[in-house]
């Protein structure tokens, strides 16, 4: 078995140049998959973080039936500030819960200088609202806070329809659950940029006292959850549900990926086509990886009939080659892992500009994320490809009359 | 019971088939009892209007422990007939027997078994591996027999290699060796399993004459002391006059058949 090993492994490494070209197109091919993976994962990544630090949170919690009736009859479906606080406090108590927060959605008009512009408002608790838009840039201006109360943000294409400067002084005009008519005014204390341009074309982001005053109504459309990881969300999502239960509160739960469904076009539409682009390179990395790894058995034809004219087994010597296959795909796919990454890191520092995707008002500097399980699947791709393609080559050479190839040889 | 090196009778029926497996040998012999057995065999390659005929109805037999030399001109089927004895290639008609075994009826495990267990190939071109040892390549096709340990297969290389002049180059690869050194290598790794067959093609081809004459002498010593048949091809007639049966093949047929 030793000598046997330290045959395949020096076979791998007989014709240094072959061998070579060999390691290449399996790394190349280990770290396109890697670079061209890690790539893919950072641009959606990007995207997620955006629909989660922009608008979604991690996960949103409302009165039981929202989502199915809240455009008929919005009131129904409001949360007490009791059954709030209750929530609130259930949340936090959760470890992997980094912020709870209570938001309400209204709309309405902006009177300024004679001009109304509508608008949607979204009334956010000041403090916890800064963290949970930390992928929201502030264009101008400062954020929201408490010592500030009748301080509000305008998005960007908002701010634009309002002509409006830092520092303006607003009217909000809304209408009450009563239906009568409201108003207060407010300053405009910054301008955001969402990077959703419906978003950022009709947002105003209102203190929650504020909007509460307007309304002259203490209840709350949502709480939003803000989690450590985003990989947690089932988890938390499953351990809200529970608590929930136990406490009594008939509340609907919805994760961040279920309200995304901008960042979920871009990922079914985008991920198809990435796919295909995956699948396109995996099958030029396996045509390499075979192209070299055929060459180098289809040189050795005269050696493996030998083999076999002493009367090892066919068996043994498919055995010998594809040993010898497994090395060099493991070398090739340790090389390239390792290309891959140094790949990404050096990409990353550097940056991708990204022009503004689709819906989106700005441009992006993205990166090559380094997924542990990205660089692990590419490393298996790799392998694989290279004992597969290794596969009909030995098949060929197995059924190759040994007399013949014998005596071709010796010409 | 006889052993296997023991001479028959005329009449004798061998007990001893292949690998002492207590088959029944059934072909009678001559004095001693025959190895090898060729009955009218053919060999033609390519069919229809391009076939050609390599062997035209080849019959002979070759006694165990004979030293027999396969002569005639270039293209008179020496090759082809030592790939069929070896179980290289299938006659296209007609039988070869090796040790009472008809080679056409045995499996691709069986050819394999065969040739690892009871041949000795050389190689015109030495054939040797070219990333293993000298010592390597001698033990290399023992690797794959169940029936040796590493310790047998140790000992065998250190006797094989000491036999044919190499101890101090053992570890040397081929191509670090001389043409007479690599060929003595190859003769050496088809004697240490013990074959009882030894198939050499022009042996001496790529060797000067003296080189030549001490590689079929090593092979004419290894044959006396173990009564190991050999049959080599060749064309030069100082290793034709060391053999006890030549076999003169013209135009793919036995011309001579001479003891």
């Amino acid at each position: 078995m030793r000598l046997f090993l330290s045959l395949a492994l020096r076979n791998v490494f007989r014709n240094r140049l072959r061998s070579a070209a060999a390691l290449l197109a399996i790394a190349a091919g280990c770290a396109a998959l890697i670079v061209n993976g890690g790539i893919v994962f950072n641009i959606f990544r990007e995207l997620r973080e955006d629909a989660i630090l922009g608008q979604y949170g991690h996960i949103q919690i409302y009165k039981r039936g929202y989502s199915a009736g809240h455009l008929e009859d919005p009131d129904r479906y409001l949360i007490t500030s009791a059954e709030a606080a209750r929530i609130v406090a259930l949340a936090r108590a959760n470890s992997r819960v980094l912020q709870a927060t209570r938001r309400r959605g209204f709309s309405g008009l902006i009177a300024r200088d004679e001009r109304y512009v509508p608008f949607f408002g979204v009334a956010v608790e000041p403090e916890a609202d800064a963290e949970l838009s930390r992928h929201v840039t502030l264009r101008a201006g400062q954020p929201l806070s408490s010592d500030k109360p009748y301080g509000v943000l305008a998005g960007l294409g908002l701010a634009k329809k309002l002509n409006g400067r830092i520092g303006d002084e607003l009217n909000l005009v809304t209408a009450m659950q009563s239906g009568d008519l409201n108003a207060v005014h407010v300053r405009l204390q910054g301008i955001f940029e969402g990077g959703i341009k419906e978003y950022d074309d009709w947002t105003l982001k209102v203190p929650l006292p504020v909007t509460e005053h307007l309304l002259q109504d203490q209840r709350t459309e949502q709480i939003v959850l803000l989690l450590t990881r985003t990989d947690a969300v089932p988890e938390v999502r499953a351990e809200m549900e529970s608590a929930f239960r136990r406490e009594g509160l008939d509340l609907e739960i919805r994760s961040w990926n279920e309200l995304a469904l901008f960042y979920n076009q871009v990922v079914s539409l985008f991920g198809r086509e990435l796919g295909f682009l995956r699948i396109i390179i995996g099958a030029i990395v396996i045509l390499a990886i075979g192209n070299a790894i055929g060459m180098s058995i289809i040189e050795r034809h005269v050696e493996l009939a030998t083999f076999r004219a002493l009367g090892v087994r066919a068996q043994s010597v498919v055995r010998l080659l594809l040993t010898e296959a497994l090395l060099v795909g493991l070398m090739g796919a340790a090389l390239g892992s390792a290309l891959g990454v140094g790949i990404a890191h050096f990409v990353s520092a550097i940056g991708i500009a990204y022009p503004s995707p689709p819906g989106s008002t700005r441009p992006f500097l993205g990166g090559v994320d380094v997924v542990p399980s990205l660089v692990a699947a590419a490393f298996a791709v790799s392998l694989s490809a290279t004992l597969l393609s290794a596969i009909f080559p030995v098949w060929r050479a197995m059924r190759l009359p040994i007399a013949s190839t014998l005596r071709c040889g010796a010409r | 019971m006889p052993a296997h090196n023991e001479k028959h009778a005329l009449t004798h029926i061998c007990l001893h088939g292949s690998s002492c497996a207590a088959r029944t040998c059934r072909h009678t012999v001559r004095g001693r009892r025959d190895l090898v057995v060729i009955e009218a065999v053919h060999r033609t390659y390519g069919t229809g209007p391009n076939a050609c005929s390599a062997l035209l109805g080849i019959t002979a037999e070759i006694r165990k422990g004979a030293f027999v030399a396969l002569a005639g001109p270039s293209g008179s089927g020496k090759t082809t007939l030592l790939n069929l004895i070896g179980a290289l290639d299938s006659p296209t008609s007609g039988s070869i027997r090796v040790k009472g075994r008809t080679l056409a009826g045995m499996s691709e495990f069986e050819l394999s078994r065969f040739r690892l267990h009871e041949l000795g190939f050389v190689f015109q071109d030495f054939n040797l591996v070219p990333v293993l040892s000298a010592a390597e390549n001698i033990e290399f096709p023992m690797l794959f027999r169940n029936d040796l340990t590493a310790l047998e297969r140790k000992q065998r290389v250190a006797s094989m290699i000491e036999r044919v002049g190499l101890g101090n180059k053992r570890q040397r690869r081929p191509d670090q060796l001389s043409g007479g050194e690599r060929q003595r290598v190859a003769l050496a790794r088809a004697l240490a399993g013990r074959p009882e067959l030894v198939l050499a093609d022009e042996p001496t081809a790529h060797l000067d004459q003296e080189t030549g004459l001490g590689a079929i002498e090593l092979m004419r010593s290894w044959n006396r002391e173990h009564d190991t048949t050999f049959l080599y091809s060749t064309h030069d007639a100082r290793l034709i006059a060391m053999a006890d049966q030549v076999l003169m093949l013209r135009d793919g047929r036995v011309e001579e058949d001479a003891a």
